[in-house]
């Protein structure tokens, strides 16, 4: 008993056995392969069909009966071999049956990518045939080049778009530079047929190569399904924004090239944020990420100009995956990168104060000194850097001033930042330089401290609490002013109005005795109140008083404020 | 292949597109009309090899064909020559009978020697 299934063949309508039907279109795929090149393959291929189904017909006494594995191997043997088919039965004969080019024999080679012998997509085996080198060494190369500039990459997945897959037989020849003709291409066929045969297609499931490969395929696979919209989304939001960003990219670089020296960029994020390698990965992530949007954009615009066959899907599938994988590298080496500003440590010192003689301690900020050698700051307002600089210098470095338990002048210095763990974080934090000088009656604390080199930027800062006795002042220098931050005090006075006066600690806080503070000249959103359901707007609040009144309230009013009182 | 072999298959493969040719020249026929003729002269041994040769033929605009109904089955593609079909066949008879001369001729000389 067999299964057996119904097809068309040249027309005509055959049940047949699932053997039979194995083998013919076995036979009909193997005539294929060796009619490759020739012209009107196609037709030809039709015509042994019709004629093999012409066959069957002929053998065939009732419409019900089977067409059995007999009558295709009577049918094939009839016909001939494939080879036959395809004209030459030898190499030395001169006679060609077609003078078309591409069964003339050529030995020339043309670069191609080898299906058979691929660990992704056969990029390295296609250049190993080609220059008559093993491919192990491109492979090495790439993954090399790879870990060393991360471009290689980038190069690998332009070969593997640009350089076509050999997919018949001849190509498959021309690809190792065999002369392409009919024993050469028979003997590739029955190579693979027996390949088939043993239950095993070559460069899948053999060896180390064979298990990459597979495992790249079930990769593609596993993604493909989840990342198709999500594909579709991107490419179609890149095709937009990329345009957009490419030439708003080309314009500003245009602006800036004479302005800023945009190569100090990654100086910055190497020297202090990141080290050498996660830029390195990082840059590759970015590469890859925007490359492949980039690569696809062209060469969809290069399809149409040129109205070339869309990617193969193998190829679109590897793109994704490269993608993905990109994505995730960038999104796994962000992670890695916060993971260094994970955990938050606080040094606090005790800085040791001589007491002033007089009731004033003069407060001033503290130059950088320039003697030390180059230097940079980065605040949020300036931000460069010289690389020959021996340290670093950042502007985050603030002063309260706040009122004191004892009769002492104390500053205490809190030395923050972060880092991946407790211990690190505080070895960062101690690891800045800053200098705090006093000569008498003057404080001098730095506004900026320096990373040295080598140091990593882990969010380092530095709070500064200067504690006033009662009684006792604080001249505020006019440098003092990069310094201090949000120091709280009777009259509300801003930062920014505090230096260039003398503020004393009363028990109130700290007061500016005798000065003339600028008015907070706020002219604010007019104010609008509501009482027992009235509206009253600050602009027309004359009119409403009488209404006021009526209801057991005072209102007086101050210029612009409003002091409102209840009867009881 | 030995090389006996190897000759016979050339030699014959030689007059096989001028054979098909005059087949189709005697009137309209279809490949399995052709492949009768041709086994019956023991041209050709497996018929795989008249179709490549047949579509060679066609684009070469020796020959036309056209579908007919057939009573046993699909359509059938019904060859006949073009005008320069029968140019080109006169011509390859012509070449023929010098050939068949001129071997002729070569094949006496030679027996009458030895």
């Amino acid at each position: 008993m067999n299964k057996t299934v119904t097809v068309n063949i040249g027309g005509i309508v055959f049940h047949i056995e699932e053997q039979a039907y194995a083998a013919l279109q076995h036979y009909l795929e193997s005539v294929r392969k060796a009619l490759s090149g020739h012209q009107g393959a196609d037709e030809i291929l039709q015509d042994i069909e019709s004629r093999m189904a012409e066959m069957f017909n002929e053998t065939i006494k009732h419409e019900r009966q089977v067409v059995t594995l007999a009558e295709v191997n009577s049918a094939i043997e009839v016909m001939g071999s494939p080879a036959a088919v395809a004209g030459n039965d030898n190499p030395s004969e001169s006679y060609t049956e077609d003078t078309n080019t591409k069964s003339e024999s050529t030995s020339a080679k043309r670069l191609f990518r080898d299906p058979d012998d691929k660990v992704i997509s056969g990029v390295c085996s296609g250049l190993g045939h080609y220059l008559g080198v093993d491919p192990l060494w491109f492979r090495l190369f790439f993954v090399t080049i790879f870990l060393v500039a991360g471009s290689g990459l980038l190069l690998y997945i332009l070969l593997a778009l640009i350089l076509p897959k050999a997919r018949t037989t001849a190509e498959k020849l021309e690809m190792k530079g065999q002369p392409v003709n009919a024993s050469t291409i028979r003997s590739i066929v029955e190579e693979e047929v027996r390949g088939i045969g043993e239950g095993l297609t070559r460069g899948s499931g053999k060896g180390f190569t064979g298990k990459i490969s597979r495992f790249f395929d079930l990769l593609a696979q596993l993604v493909v399904a989840a990342a198709k919209f999500i594909f579709k989304l991107v490419i179609g939001f890149f095709t937009f924004i990329l345009s957009v960003v490419l030439i708003a990219l080309f314009i500003a670089l245009l602006a800036m090239a004479g302005l800023v020296p945009v190569s100090q960029v990654p100086v910055v994020l190497s020297n202090l944020v990141l080290t050498a390698t996660e830029l390195n990965v990082l840059i590759i992530a970015l590469g890859i990420v925007l490359g492949i949007p980039i690569v696809l954009l062209f060469h969809a615009l290069i399809r149409r100009l040129f109205k070339l066959n869309a990617l193969p899907k193998s190829v679109r599938l590897t793109a994704l995956s490269v993608w993905i994988f990109g994505v995730l590298l960038g999104i796994f080496s962000g992670v890695g990168i916060a993971g260094h500003f994970a955990k938050v440590a606080k040094v606090t010192n005790q800085i040791p104060l001589a007491q002033p003689m007089s009731d004033t301690l003069n407060l001033a900020s503290l130059p950088i000194n320039e003697e030390s050698g180059t230097y940079t700051i980065i605040s949020e307002d300036d931000f460069s850097v010289n690389e020959d600089a021996d340290s670093i210098y950042f502007g985050s470095v603030q002063l309260d001033i706040r009122k004191a338990k004892g009769d002492v002048f104390e500053l205490t210095q809190s030395l923050i930042s972060r880092g991946s763990d407790q211990k690190e974080a505080s070895r960062n934090a101690t690891s800045v330089r800053h200098s705090i000088e006093q000569n008498g009656d003057l404080l001098s604390i730095g506004s900026a401290f320096g990373l040295p080199k080598g140091t990593f930027y882990r969010g380092q800062k530095i709070r500064l609490v200067l504690y006033v006795p009662v009684g006792k002042s604080v001249y505020l220098d006019e440098s003092s002013g990069s310094l201090i931050h949000d120091i709280q005090n009777v009259s509300n006075t801003l930062d920014e109005d505090m230096p260039g006066r003398v503020w004393t600690m009363t028990p109130q806080g700290l007061t500016c005795i005798g000065c003339s503070l600028p008015e907070d000249d706020d002219e604010g959103d007019p104010v609008q109140i509501r009482i027992n359901g009235v509206d009253i707007h600050s602009d027309s609040i004359e009119q409403h008083i009488d209404t006021l009144k009526a209801q057991d309230l005072q209102i007086n009013i101050k210029g612009k404020k409003i002091d409102v009182n209840t009867g009881n | 292949m030995n090389p006996l072999e190897n000759t016979q298959a050339q030699m014959r493969k030689g007059v096989l597109e001028f054979c098909i040719l005059s087949i189709i020249r005697q009137g309209e026929v279809y490949p399995s009309d052709i492949l009768h003729h041709l086994k019956a002269a023991k041209l050709v041994v497996v018929e795989g090899t008249l179709y490549p040769l047949l579509t060679r033929l066609k684009n070469q605009g020796l020959l036309a064909y056209t579908w007919k109904e057939s009573s046993s089955g699909p359509p059938r593609k019904y060859y006949s020559l073009t005008p320069e079909g029968i140019q080109f066949t006169q011509s390859l008879e012509s070449t023929w009978k010098e050939l068949v001369d001129a071997v002729t001729v070569t094949t006496q000389s030679s027996s009458k020697k030895s």
